[in-house]
């Protein structure tokens, strides 16, 4: 027999007959459970469209709920002091000064501990005069202020700190 | 017939059946399904009552050759009609023949089986009585063994090559009817039947250590 003369044979199968009556007993006693739905009715229709207006009317509303409770907190303008540009340049400036008059502190304390008695003012301002006046540190020379005050020996006795004390002084 | 399918019959010594190995087209619904069909989706039973009797040895059939347990293709087979009938509310009739409906509950619920329960027995050691239906018992001996193989080879094949030879060797569906239940081209279950042919064939030589 060929592979296809024994697929039919299996068309021969059938059920059992008692399984049959019994199957179609028990099923056909049950009740469809599914709603059955059929053609259009008015009644259906508009409940559909009051389910979904209504769908559509919460979904707005907790989304205008949501977002204006975020817009009146969270994304509000807010000021930070910190940031202010005013308060931010003046502190740069105060910075600038403090700098400054580190500096002539201590080119005055270089310049006492250095010169002759006889010519040490004159010199502690000639010192101090281009430091003064220019706050990047060059001289109107050309040279830096620090060279042209101490030496190599005496910068090393009087440290930046000691002169900060003798200006709190 | 193709050349492709002659071909493959000779090559394989089968005898082709006569002038088309496709199966003649037959359409396999009852006289006035539609109506049928529409009032037992209003829920009227007795419309329900001759669609069960007209597909329900088909479904049958479809069920055990994949379980191949007698018992459980009557449980899966009862499973698919009780479902189809609390279900009938949800069918929509789109052109598609109902037995396709019907094939795609029984594939469900054979997957089904098949999660819920592996297999505990070798089917190939059990008496070959205990899964040919009565119906057919009065077969020789030797057939029912043959038909035993040919069942346990068709349940190797992967389930869409199965659901092809069910649909076009063992019950002739046409070649629409098996396109529209699985859900494919007609092309393509052309070019799968052809293959599952094959597979089935090779699968069956290894059966017998050729």
């Amino acid at each position: 027999m060929t592979l296809f003369e024994l697929l039919k044979q299996f068309k021969k199968i059938e059920p059992d007959t008692a399984f049959t009556e019994t199957s179609r007993r028990a099923i056909l006693a049950h009740e469809p459970v599914a709603p059955i739905a059929h053609g259009w009715s008015a009644q259906r229709t508009l409940w559909k469209i009051f389910e979904t207006g209504a769908a559509v009317a919460l979904t707005g509303f907790f989304v205008l709920l949501i977002t204006g409770a975020f817009s009146g907190t969270r994304f509000s303008p807010v000021q930070y002091s910190a940031l202010d540009p005013q308060s931010l340049h003046a502190e740069a400036q105060a910075i600038d000064i403090q700098v400054q008059l580190a500096n002539v502190n201590y080119a005055e304390a270089v310049a006492e501990s250095t010169m002759p008695t006889s010519v040490r003012k004159p010199a502690s301002a000639a010192a101090a005069r281009p430091l003064l006046t220019t706050a990047s540190g060059t001289t109107p020379n050309g040279g830096t202020g620090t060279a042209t005050g101490p030496t190599s020996s005496v910068t090393s006795t009087l440290t930046i700190d000691q002169a900060l004390q003798g200006l709190a002084k | 017939m193709p050349l492709v399918q002659r071909a493959f019959c000779l090559e394989k010594g089968l005898v082709p059946p006569p002038g088309n190995l496709n199966p003649p087209i037959t359409f396999h619904m009852l006289d006035g399904e539609e109506k049928l069909i529409g009032d037992a989706v209003k829920g009227k039973s007795s419309a329900f009552a001759p669609l069960y009797d007209h597909y329900q040895p088909m479904i049958y059939r479809f069920v055990f050759v994949k379980v191949g347990r007698r018992e459980d293709a009557e449980d899966i087979t009862h499973q698919v009609f009780l479902s189809a009938w609390q279900n009938i509310g949800n069918y929509k009739h789109r052109g598609h023949p109902f037995s396709s409906w019907l094939y795609q509950i029984a594939r469900n619920q054979v997957v089904d089986h098949y999660r819920a329960k592996k297999s505990e027995v070798s089917l190939e050691v059990m008496d070959p009585d205990y899964f040919v239906a009565p119906a057919i018992a009065h077969f020789d001996l030797s057939t029912k063994l043959e038909m035993e193989k040919v069942r346990v080879a068709i349940a190797q094949l992967k389930p869409e090559y199965q659901d092809v030879v069910i649909m076009r060797f063992i019950e002739d569906l046409s070649l629409k009817e098996s396109a529209q239940a699985l859900a494919k081209t007609e092309g393509a279950i052309k070019l799968m039947q052809h293959r599952a042919i094959k597979e089935l064939q090779r699968v069956l030589d290894e059966q017998s250590g050729k």
